[in-house]
């Protein structure tokens, strides 16, 4: 049995002297959804072209299966690719490019015909297969890409920040039917992305990287609920949680701007190493007369269903933001009772390292 | 408006004495190939007979084999040119080389050595090997001394293919020699084309290397052109003739090439 199984073990990376993957761990299970997600430079797309082939290791091991890749050409690793640039043969028609690595592997004239129909019927692309990639829209080029990978049945798919170069509406769409695609092939699959949203729809399992390392590997849900620190508490969630600069002694938090909150809830010892509150703009409860912090409103955005304020909090040092689902409005320049749900919030200690 | 138009007379005027000056060798040439030598020099000149091609007849049925050397020679070292450029230059371009640049460099250097220099070596290698009076020793010099700047030029246009598409097909299963093949080859046409042309009109034109190795049986036509300049007398109605028939090849080549050379291949490959 092909198994779709992807360990990374110690994986390194250098260009010159400039260390971009620096150590990374990670086990992939066969028919896992898999998101890397980190903002641009962290290493992300480099560690995705690491396991096809297309970048050497520096030192560490990829298996794909039970095979050791780290030394093999893309050509043998059996895995599919999918470009954000999609990066099809301008000079063959889309018949052509999503039969292109089979012709290659060998496969005869009707078999080859036969899976590349298949593939476009799951794709519903069948009217397109005599048509030039240069005659076709940003949607069905990318498309024509995911067939090419998918007629190959590949032991993964790798995707490449696929969908940043459809429009908005088409993303959403695209977006789905992978995951139906997924649903259907239930092959393994890495997805690249920038897009916190994306990684968030979509994932089994999202990998966190910063600077070439993994911050935190982990399900969507538990990400949100659970990040192990202040880099993945800060990039997962939009609008992004509020960190505020604290001290902690005995079940208090001392802020900075004089305001102090209480934990009951937490030990002493835990408490004296905080460094910072993260509270996230959905964990506040929003009052007209009272609450732990009286702020006035500076800015408030109307979206129908949910409100987003920027609140200057008394005795704090920076502007709060606040998402609120509540029926009642406020205006630019309102005085408003702020109360975050301590239950809800975050404390970390000096290193970014989640305490509570 | 009197200015402009003086102006404008002017301009004509000297473009038409640039075209004069130009055009007029060529035309006194290739009138040249319908008329005896005596017709060619008489003052005023004689309208040429464009009916009689007994000149050119004449010298077809005597030098005919020197054209189909030349052919030979041009066309083979301009095949061996380019099938060997190609690969060279893909790999100086997608392989992680050490000293990528140095070899790149050093390949173009050898281009700089003036073809005399060259000449009297290559003589005696050849002559060693018993091949001085063989065309395909011309054949091998040509694509010898071509090589450098074909693989220049192929590195250029290589160099434009998105390198998506080349990953594209190596994850797909292909070998770099299949990519190369069926990728970078055929989005590269008019880069190939183009470099095709140069190798071709260099080697038909060459007369250096042709004169020091070639024998009277393989001489090429610019070393045919040249032996009508004897020692008592110059035959200028076979010059012409030769002339004209040596302008002949590189037109239609460039001719058939040109269409090869279009623009905005590899159109839809990549987000524009």
């Amino acid at each position: 049995m092909e198994n779709g199984k992807i360990i990374l073990r110690g994986v390194e990376k250098s260009f010159g002297e400039v260390k971009v993957i620096k150590g990374v761990d990670l086990e992939i299970a066969d028919g896992e959804f898999v998101v890397f997600v980190g903002p641009s430079g962290c290493g992300k797309s480099t560690l995705l072209r690491m396991i096809c082939g297309l970048e050497e290791l520096t030192s560490g091991k990829i298996f794909v299966g039970e095979t050791d890749v780290s030394d093999l050409p893309p050509s043998e690793r059996q895995l599919a690719m999918v470009f954000q640039s999609y990066a099809l043969y301008p000079h063959m028609t889309v018949r052509r490019n999503i039969g292109f690595g089979l012709r290659i592997a060998g496969f005869d004239k009707e078999t080859v015909n036969r899976k590349v129909l298949e593939a476009a019927k799951t794709l519903e692309i069948e009217h397109l297969l005599d048509r030039r990639p240069r005659d076709l829209s940003g949607g069905q080029r990318q498309r024509v890409a995911i067939g090419r990978a998918i007629v190959r049945s590949p032991r993964a798919f790798l995707f490449d920040e696929p969908l940043s170069n459809l429009d908005a509406a088409l993303r959403v769409q695209m977006r789905k039917e992978l995951m139906s695609l997924h649903e259907d092939i239930k092959t393994t699959m890495i997805y690249v992305t920038h897009d916190q949203v994306e990684a968030m729809t979509m994932a089994d399992r999202i990998v966190v990287l910063k600077d070439g390392v993994i911050m935190q590997v982990d399900r969507p849900a538990e990400l949100y609920r659970h990040p192990q620190n202040e880099f993945v508490a800060g990039f997962i969630g939009s609008p992004k949680m509020n960190f505020i600069t604290a001290t902690g002694s005995g079940g208090t938090l001392e802020l900075e701007g004089g305001t102090s909150l209480t934990y009951s809830h937490i030990s002493s010892e835990k408490c004296s190493r905080a460094a910072k509150l993260g509270v996230r703009p959905e964990h506040f409860d929003l009052s007209t007369e009272n609450g732990s912090w009286k702020g006035k409103v500076v800015m408030g955005e109307e979206h129908g269903s949910e409100k987003f304020y920027q609140v200057q909090v008394e005795g704090l040092a920076q502007i709060i933001e606040v998402r609120d689902i509540g029926a009642e409005s406020y205006a630019k320049g309102d005085s408003i009772w702020l109360s975050p749900q301590v239950e809800q919030s975050f404390i970390f200690d000096a290193e970014g390292n989640t305490i509570y | 408006m009197r200015d402009t138009s003086l102006k404008t007379i002017i301009l004509y005027g000297l473009a038409g004495a640039i075209t004069i000056i130009s055009v007029a060798p060529i035309v006194w040439v290739a009138s040249g190939a319908f008329k005896s030598d005596i017709e060619m020099m008489s003052l005023p000149p004689v309208a040429p007979d464009l009916l009689d091609w007994s000149f050119i007849g004449g010298f077809l049925s005597e030098n005919y084999p020197f054209i189909l050397n030349s052919l030979f020679v041009t066309i083979g070292s301009t095949f061996f040119c380019v099938l060997l450029a190609i690969p060279m230059a893909f790999g100086l371009v997608n392989f992680k080389l050490r000293y990528e640049n140095f070899i790149a460099d050093w390949i173009l250097s050898t281009r700089m050595m003036p073809p005399i220099a060259a000449a009297i070596p290559l003589f005696i290698i050849f002559n060693g090997l018993g091949m001085v009076n063989s065309p395909v020793a011309l054949l091998i010099a040509y694509t010898g001394f071509n090589l450098p700047f074909a693989i220049w030029v192929s590195m250029t246009f290589i160099r434009q293919v998105p390198k998506e598409l080349i990953e594209a097909a190596r994850v797909e299963g292909a070998t770099w020699f299949e990519t190369m093949l069926y990728i970078v080859v055929p989005v590269s046409l008019s880069g190939i084309a183009t470099t095709a042309t140069f190798v071709f009109i260099f080697a038909w034109n060459e007369f250096l290397l042709a004169l020091f190795l070639t024998g009277q049986e393989t001489r090429t036509l610019p070393v045919v052109i040249s032996s009508f300049v004897g020692t008592g007398r110059v035959y200028w109605s076979n010059i012409a003739v030769a002339t004209l028939i040596q302008c002949i090849p590189p037109i239609i080549f460039v001719f058939a090439m040109q269409r090869h050379i279009v623009s905005g291949m590899t159109m839809g490959a990549v987000k524009d």
